[in-house]
C-alpha cells in the first residue's frame, strides 16, 4: 500500500466528510431559501430554463453518483484491501463472540439463574501480560472474529470513544477485518451491533495496545 | 365544539371524503405514538431515566420505526392515494368496502404489535437479525408470535390497498363503455407499454398516456408494496414456526437458516420500501402537487415518468449497501449493488427534486401558501438526506460509519420526517378544504409555527445526531454519556418537531370542532362513488380522462419508462 496513503487515519476521513457534507448542506439551505423567494417575485428573472439544463443536470448527478466511489477507492487506503480482500498481512487475530456455554455446549447462568450476556473470547497465546492484544503498528493486521450464535458487530474504538473501524460479525460465516493503525495508543473493542437487551454494551475486557508508529 | 366559524359540516360529506380523513385521523394518532417514544428515547440518551430500562428501550426502538412505517405513514399515503385515484382517473373506487377493510386491518394490526411490544418487551428491532428473533433466552414465544400477528394482519389490509388500487386504474365501471382493456392500461400504468414501445423502435413515436403521471407513480410504488408484503409475510411465517414449535416444547435448530442469507433477504424486501416505494409516492407526490399548485404541466414529463420506472427497478436491487460492512458478502455485490446502483438513487431522485423545481419556478410567481411552502421543506428534505445516504453506501467510508447515528440521523430522519412528512403535510393541507367541503384553517400563524418548528427541529434533530455519530456514537446503544451535548441538542430539536406537530394538531381540531371530528366516523348519506359532494364518478364523462403529463409537446424525447 502507498506510504502516504497509509497513513491517513479514520479519524482524519471522517473530519473530511463532516466537512464537505456540511458545506453542501449549507449550500443547498442556501439554495432552496433563494429559491423560495425568488417564486414568489413578480419581477421577471434572468434565469430561463431549458431541456438543455436539465440533460446537464442528468450528466452531472452521475458524474457526483460514480465519482464519489471512484474517489474514495483511490483516496480510502483500506478500500482497496477490503474490496480485494488482498494485502500484506503480518498478523492474524483470532477472536470469538457469543453466549458463554458449558462443556455441554449448554447456555451458562448467573447465581439467580438468569441466562449470562455474551463474551469476547481472545487467543491467550496472542495477549500480553496485561491480557491485551499487543498490535504493531504500520503493518498489515487482520482480526478474524467468529461468532458462535447471534450477529454481532466487532468495532475497534479509540479511548476518546470515537470509532477507528467496524465490522458486522455474521454466525456461520467468516469475518476478517484487515487493518492498519498509524497511531500509537490504547484501543477498544466494543460490539456495534445489537443483538438483544443481554448484548446492548458488550465492550471486552481486552484491549488493542498499538506500539511502534514512527 | 363545532368548529371554526361553523365552517365544516360532516353531515355533507361523502362516503370517500369521511373514508379518507378516518385515515388521516389514524395515521396521526399513530404519529403522535411514534414522537412520544421518540421523545421518551431521546430523553433516556441525555439522562437515563429510572423507568425506562433496557428492556423497554428496546422495546420502543422495536416499535417506534414501525408504528411510525405502518401506522402513521402507510395509513396516510394510503388514504391519500384511495382518494387521489379515483379523483384523477375521474372513476369510481373499485372498492369501498375493501378500502375500509384496509384501514382497519392495519389500525388493528399496529395496535396489536405495538401493545405486545408494550406489555411483553419483545425486542428484536425492526432488522430482526436471524437468529435474535428466535433466541428465545431473550425472548417470550408467545410475545414474538404474537408481535409477528400483529405485522401479518397489516401486510394484509396493505395487501388489498394494493389489489384496490391495481383494480380502480384498470377496471371499466359497470354501465360504462370500454375504451381500453385492463392489459393496456395496467402497460401504461407500470411502464411495460413503454418498455415494448422502445424494443420495437418506436419510443420516439407521439402518443397519450392513458394515466396521468401521479397515477403511474402510484401503481409503480404500489408493485414495491406488494411485493415487500410478500417478503415480510414469508419472513413472519418462518420466525412463526420457530415460535410455534417452541410454545409446543420443540426447539429447532438456529443455524438451519444461513444468517447471511436471511439478511440479504430481509434487506432485500425492506429497501423495496426504504429506497423503492417511497421515493416513488414521493416523486409522484411532489410532481401531483407541482402540477396542482401551478396548475401547469411537469418540466420534462416523460422523463418524469421514465425515472419512476428506473427507480423502481433500482429498488430491486439495491439492497447490498446494507451489508458493506459483511465481510462475507462477496466483493461485486458490495460494489455493484451497494455502491453503484445505489447511486442511481442520487440521480432519480435528483431528477424528481429538479423536475418539481423547475416546474414551479416556470410558474412565477407564485403564492407561499401552506402546500406550497411544506413542498419545498420537503424538497429540501430529501436534497439533505439522500446525499448523506449515498456517502454511507459506499464501501470505504461503511467502515466507519455503518450503525452510527450517522445512518439514522441525517439520512434515516430527515429523509423522513423532513422530506417525507413535509410532502404529506403538504398533501393534507393542499387536500384539506377538498376532503372538508371548503373548511377554513383556524389558525394561519399556528400553521406557520408548524412549519417552521418542524423543519428547523427535524433538520436540527438529524444534525445533531449525525455530529455525534462522525464522533462514534452508535445508533442502537441504551447509554452513551460520552456523547451527552449532542444529545442534548437532539433532545431540544425533538421538543421542536413535537411543539410543531402539537400546533399542526390545535389548529385542525380548533378547525374541525369536537362535533365535526366525531361526525366524520358517523355514516354518510351519499353514494361511495360521489367523491365530492355533486360529482358522481359512477356517471360515465363525455371525454376520456386526460393524461396530463403524456401531451406535453415541449418535451424532446419519450421515454422508455
Amino acid at each position: 500500500m502507498d506510504r502516504w496513503l497509509s497513513h491517513i487515519d479514520s479519524s482524519t476521513v471522517l473530519w473530511g466528510q463532516f466537512i464537505i457534507y456540511t458545506v453542501y448542506c449549507l449550500a443547498i439551505i442556501s439554495l432552496v431559501a433563494w429559491f423560495a423567494l425568488r417564486i414568489t417575485n413578480t419581477k421577471p428573472s434572468w434565469f430561463k430554463v431549458s431541456p438543455k439544463l436539465f440533460y446537464g443536470w442528468v450528466i452531472f448527478l452521475v458524474v457526483v453518483g460514480v465519482g464519489l466511489h471512484i474517489t474514495t477507492f483511490l483516496t480510502i487506503p483500506w478500500s482497496r484491501v477490503d474490496l480485494s480482500g488482498t494485502g500484506d498481512v503480518k498478523a492474524t487475530y483470532n477472536i470469538t463472540i457469543g453466549y458463554p456455554r458449558d462443556d455441554t455446549n449448554t447456555r451458562q447462568k448467573d447465581a439467580q439463574g438468569n441466562f449470562l450476556g455474551a463474551l469476547w473470547t481472545f487467543d491467550p497465546s496472542q495477549l500480553d501480560a496485561d491480557s491485551n492484544l499487543p498490535v504493531p503498528c504500520d503493518e498489515l493486521v487482520k482480526f478474524s472474529v467468529t461468532s458462535t450464535d447471534l450477529t454481532y458487530g466487532f468495532g475497534i474504538f479509540r479511548e476518546n470513544r470515537s470509532l477507528v473501524a467496524q465490522m458486522q460479525v455474521v454466525p456461520g460465516h467468516p469475518n476478517d477485518l484487515s487493518w492498519m493503525f498509524v497511531q500509537d495508543g490504547t484501543y477498544y473493542i466494543m460490539s456495534t451491533e445489537y443483538s438483544g437487551p443481554l448484548g446492548s454494551d458488550l465492550v471486552a475486557d481486552t484491549h488493542i495496545v498499538v506500539t511502534g508508529c514512527q | 365544539m363545532n368548529g371554526h366559524e361553523g365552517t365544516f359540516k360532516p353531515s355533507a360529506m361523502t362516503p370517500m371524503q369521511k373514508m379518507t380523513l378516518k385515515y388521516v385521523v389514524f395515521a396521526l394518532f399513530y404519529y403522535a405514538f411514534a414522537v412520544i417514544e421518540g421523545m421518551i428515547m431521546r430523553i433516556n440518551l441525555v439522562e437515563p431515566m429510572g423507568w425506562v430500562d433496557e428492556n423497554r428501550y428496546f422495546a420502543m426502538l422495536t416499535a417506534h420505526p414501525l408504528v411510525g412505517i405502518f401506522g402513521a405513514s402507510y395509513l396516510m399515503v394510503f388514504g391519500a392515494f384511495t382518494f387521489l385515484v379515483p379523483f384523477l382517473m375521474k372513476k369510481p373506487l373499485w372498492s369501498y368496502k375493501l378500502a375500509n377493510w384496509t384501514l382497519w386491518l392495519i389500525v388493528g394490526g399496529v395496535f396489536v404489535f405495538w401493545s405486545d411490544g408494550f406489555l411483553t418487551h419483545y425486542a428484536p428491532l425492526y432488522t430482526l437479525y436471524w437468529p435474535l428473533p428466535a433466541d428465545f433466552t431473550q425472548f417470550n414465544p408467545v410475545s414474538g408470535a404474537l408481535f409477528i400477528l400483529g405485522i401479518a394482519i397489516v401486510m394484509v389490509g396493505t395487501g388489498l390497498y394494493v389489489l384496490n388500487i391495481f383494480k380502480t386504474i384498470t377496471y371499466t365501471p359497470k354501465g360504462w363503455v370500454k375504451k381500453h382493456s385492463a392489459a393496456a392500461m395496467l402497460g401504461d400504468a407500470l411502464g411495460t407499454t413503454s418498455i415494448k414501445l422502445f424494443f420495437q423502435g418506436k419510443i420516439l413515436r407521439k402518443r397519450e398516456f392513458l394515466t396521468p403521471l401521479p397515477v403511474a407513480s402510484i401503481a409503480r410504488g404500489s408493485v414495491d408494496v406488494l411485493f415487500n408484503v410478500g417478503i415480510i409475510l414469508f419472513t413472519g411465517v418462518l420466525i412463526l414456526v420457530y415460535m410455534v414449535a417452541k410454545i409446543f416444547g420443540v426447539s429447532l435448530s438456529n443455524t438451519a437458516i444461513d444468517a447471511l442469507l436471511y439478511k440479504n433477504w430481509y434487506w432485500w424486501g425492506l429497501d423495496l420500501i426504504a429506497d423503492g416505494l417511497v421515493l416513488i409516492f414521493v416523486a409522484g407526490a411532489w410532481y401531483l402537487l407541482a402540477q396542482l399548485i401551478t396548475g401547469r404541466e411537469v418540466f420534462m414529463a416523460k422523463w418524469a415518468r421514465a425515472a419512476l420506472g428506473l427507480e423502481l427497478v433500482v429498488s430491486w436491487t439495491v439492497w447490498s449497501h446494507h451489508l458493506l460492512s459483511d465481510q462475507a458478502q462477496p466483493a461485486a455485490l458490495k460494489v455493484g449493488s451497494g455502491e453503484i446502483v445505489t447511486a442511481f438513487e442520487l440521480i432519480t431522485q435528483g431528477l424528481a427534486f429538479f423536475i418539481t423545481i423547475v416546474t414551479l419556478w416556470k410558474a412565477r410567481p407564485l403564492k407561499m401558501d401552506n402546500p406550497l411552502k411544506f413542498l419545498i421543506g420537503g424538497l429540501l428534505g430529501f436534497a439533505l438526506a439522500v446525499p448523506a445516504g449515498i456517502m454511507q453506501a459506499d464501501a470505504g467510508l461503511n467502515r466507519v460509519l455503518h450503525n452510527t447515528q450517522w445512518v439514522v440521523g441525517p439520512h434515516v430522519h430527515v429523509a423522513v420526517l423532513v422530506g417525507l412528512t413535509m410532502t404529506l403535510y403538504s398533501a393534507v393541507y393542499f387536500l384539506f378544504p377538498i376532503l372538508t367541503n371548503g373548511a377554513t384553517l383556524w389558525s394561519q400563524k399556528l400553521a406557520n409555527w408548524h412549519f417552521w418548528l418542524h423543519l428547523i427541529g427535524g433538520i436540527g434533530m438529524g444534525a445533531f445526531m449525525g455530529m455525534a455519530g462522525l464522533q462514534g456514537m452508535m445508533r442502537r446503544q441504551y447509554e452513551q454519556p460520552a456523547f451527552q451535548s449532542y444529545m442534548v441538542l437532539a433532545a431540544v430539536s425533538g421538543a421542536l418537531l413535537a411543539a410543531g406537530f402539537i400546533c399542526f394538531l390545535v389548529n385542525i381540531v380548533m378547525t374541525l370542532g369536537i362535533r365535526g371530528a366525531l361526525g366524520i366516523f358517523a355514516p354518510a348519506k351519499f353514494s361511495p362513488s360521489e367523491i365530492v359532494p355533486g360529482s358522481d364518478l359512477a356517471v360515465e364523462v363525455a371525454e376520456e380522462p386526460a393524461a396530463p403529463s403524456g401531451s406535453d409537446s415541449s418535451d424532446e424525447v419519450v421515454s422508455a419508462g
